[in-house]
């Protein structure tokens, strides 16, 4: 967060309320849409004046971008508005979207600025008595204001409150990566935020699906401070022809067919930028970043003059970058740069199993709460008869609850187990996947029950049992391209010195992949391999090893 | 009375008529006397509190209490709008007594 005054933005359909606000607390700036200076009180000209805040989603959004120092944000939940200026909903009673209009202000406002903290202008009794979900319940950046929402002396002391519970924590409170409780998650929540707010790099190690990309986003950005924009780069994914000028940018005429383009790292001036699966950027490309991320000024392919770039660098990766240094296919220098002896390590889904509930719990809540998968959830409850309550979805694990409020799916225990003992090559990715195939196939199961007439369950309608045999089949189903029998294999071309380092390359990527495809059990990638396990389970291993990959602990 | 009738009260009634009668200082400025105003007589262009609540409010005998509250507001709509402390006071005290009644009976139901 910016030193001196923190701002505020209110987003509310009246007026009075500002005025209430920018009367009290003045400690405090307002991201208003006015352009004369200095704080609303002290502007004579300002009496009347609606400038004061946003009124709707499409000038909170204005007002964000105009202002993107915001530090928090006032939310009302009823907005009297006409029909073309409430925010996008899958709710369709349009009297209902108006009093709950907060809410959907809220899900856009979190697609864009995940870390900023809200404080909602109601009490959760209100919300119960709407059948609303508690959005606070799944998101720790909300607060709801409660009875104190209109005492402009205890708002004061919540935003208070919640500014300074954000300054102690910045990488907690930012966004809505999930941590979960084990020991490995607790060590890199606490690095990750001391790392964030120095200008050095960041180099993210792990497996694939382990949440990279979300923690540098989500807790790394949000908790440097910066106010440029977090800007992400797959290499990976990127032509080999493409990555000079999609990173460093190129003035029209510097290739055949190029054009004037703002480079990546100019893009993300100020702000952070993100090289996922920097392993995969070319030797010549490295040496450029190298010179760029040292001298913090870049070139545009094409242009002679270098241009400043403020970045804090962040780099992912799941290969094995000190072999592939051994091996000649990555730039010492740039390792050194990007300092590898603070590295975090994000753990594999395997090695936090402890967290199962938890991220099921927390996959559900998110999946239901808005989109595609939120109005499956009105369509089965419209069809179960239940009302309201398909605003919320919840988990139980075993038996399920005696009086659900939510929509509940039951997790039998034992799809528990056989969870537990999954070795989920895919990690937190793959759980995601197969969470959404789980309820989507439970709903739409319940909804047909629903539909002729059969009961669901013997349980109230608000119960949804995942059935066993549907996660059995989601896990037993392969989980990467070289997971299944006969299956396929994707691997990445890419142009090396000598026809023996292509062949290498390619082996590697396939080695990986089975890797991680089979939990890191050699005896199943020895079958996979030569159709044998016992013995030859020990070649495989010897070539992985000779290929310079590493088995991680789980 | 069911419970989102007196959700709907306590939101677009018993809120906002105590909105600034919560925040009132011993000595109002002239401003805030303005948003008192506004708050107890014209919560609706032209339209007081009171009569908010009578449209809002079903015949429940529950809520003759805070009728009588409005009733005791709308007596003094003169003295409050010629600035007369005793009667600015008394008023903001009743509408916080407003707000805090309905939300009381918006809990217990």
């Amino acid at each position: 967060m910016k030193p001196g005054r923190p701002r505020l933005l209110l987003v509310d359909d009246g007026e009075r309320y500002a005025e209430l606000l920018h009367r009290f607390l003045r400690d405090y700036d307002f991201a208003t849409r006015c352009d004369l200076p200095g704080p609303c009180w002290e502007c004579s000209r300002r009496s009347g004046c609606t400038l004061t805040h946003a009124h709707d989603l499409a000038e909170a959004e204005a007002a964000l971008a105009r202002h993107p120092d915001v530090d928090a944000v006032l939310l009302d939940v009823a907005f009297e508005l006409p029909e073309s200026r409430l925010a996008p909903s899958n709710e369709r009673d349009p009297e209902r979207r108006r009093r709950l209009q907060g809410l959907d202000i809220l899900t856009a406002l979190r697609r864009r600025r995940p870390e900023l903290p809200v404080v909602l202008m109601t009490s959760k009794e209100e919300l119960a008595l709407e059948d609303a979900a508690d959005p606070a319940a799944g998101d720790e950046l909300v607060t709801v204001a409660g009875a104190d929402a209109f005492d402009a002396r205890a708002i004061g002391l919540l935003i208070e409150r919640v500014l300074r519970s954000r300054r102690a924590a910045p990488a907690a409170m930012a966004g809505d990566f999930l941590w979960g409780s084990a020991p490995a998650m607790a060590r890199l929540k606490r690095d990750a935020a001391a790392l964030a707010r120095t200008s050095l790099p960041i180099l993210l190690l792990g497996e694939t699906g382990t949440g990279k990309s979300a923690l540098a986003e989500r807790v790394i950005h949000p908790a440097s401070g910066r106010t440029g924009p977090f800007v992400a780069v797959d290499v990976a994914a990127l032509p080999a022809t493409l990555v000079a000028a999609e990173l460093f940018g190129s003035t029209r005429g510097a290739f055949s067919g190029a054009v004037d383009r703002v480079g990546r790292l100019e893009a993300a001036h100020k702000g952070t930028l993100l090289l996922d699966e920097i392993g995969n950027l070319p030797l010549e490309l490295q040496r450029m970043l190298l010179t760029a991320v040292e001298s913090g000024r870049v070139t545009r392919l094409g242009e002679s003059t270098a241009r400043p770039v403020d970045v804090k660098l962040v780099a992912a990766t799941n290969a094995d970058l000190p072999a592939m240094v051994a091996a000649g296919t990555f730039r010492g220098d740039l390792y050194a740069r990007l300092n590898p002896t603070a590295r975090l390590e994000v753990p594999p889904l395997r090695a936090r199993l402890g967290d199962l509930e938890e991220l099921i719990a927390a996959f559900v809540r998110n999946a239901f709460a808005a989109g595609v998968d939120r109005a499956l959830l009105a369509e089965y409850a419209a069809a179960a008869g239940i009302g309201g309550a398909a605003q919320r979805a919840e988990v139980a694990f075993g038996k399920p609850p005696a009086e659900p409020r939510a929509i509940t799916f039951v997790v039998p225990q034992a799809s528990l187990r056989a969870m537990r003992a999954h070795p989920w090559p895919g990690n937190v990715r793959e759980l995601q996947l197969a969470v959404a195939n789980a309820t989507v196939f439970a709903l739409a199961d319940a909804a047909e029950a629903a539909r002729t007439g059969r009961a669901a369950t013997a349980a109230a309608p608000r119960v949804v049992p995942i059935a066993a045999r549907t996660l059995a089949q989601l896990l037993a189903a392969p989980a990467t391209a070289a997971g299944g029998a006969g299956a396929t294999v994707t691997l990445g071309l890419r142009a090396r010195p000598s026809l023996n380092q292509v062949a290498r390359d390619l082996e590697r990527q396939l080695y990986q992949q089975l890797f991680d495809a089979h939990g890191g059990d050699f005896e199943a990638m020895a079958r996979r391999l030569l159709g044998v396990g016992g013995a030859a389970a020990r070649k495989v291993r010897l070539r992985f090893n000779q290929l310079g990959l590493r088995a991680r602990k789980s | 009375m069911t419970a989102k009738e007196l959700a709907r009260l306590v939101h677009d009634v018993g809120k906002y008529v105590a909105r600034t009668a919560r925040n009132l200082p011993p000595a109002p400025t002239p401003e805030m006397l303005d948003m008192l105003v506004r708050d107890l007589y014209e919560l609706r262009p032209g339209r007081r509190a009171s009569a908010l609540f009578a449209e809002l409010a079903p015949p429940d005998p529950s809520l003759a209490g805070v009728r009588a509250l409005f009733a005791e507001v709308d007596g003094l709509e003169p003295s409050v709008r010629a600035g007369d402390a005793a009667a600015v006071a008394r008023a903001a005290e009743l509408a916080r007594q407003i707000e805090r009644t309905l939300r009381a009976l918006a809990e217990g139901a």
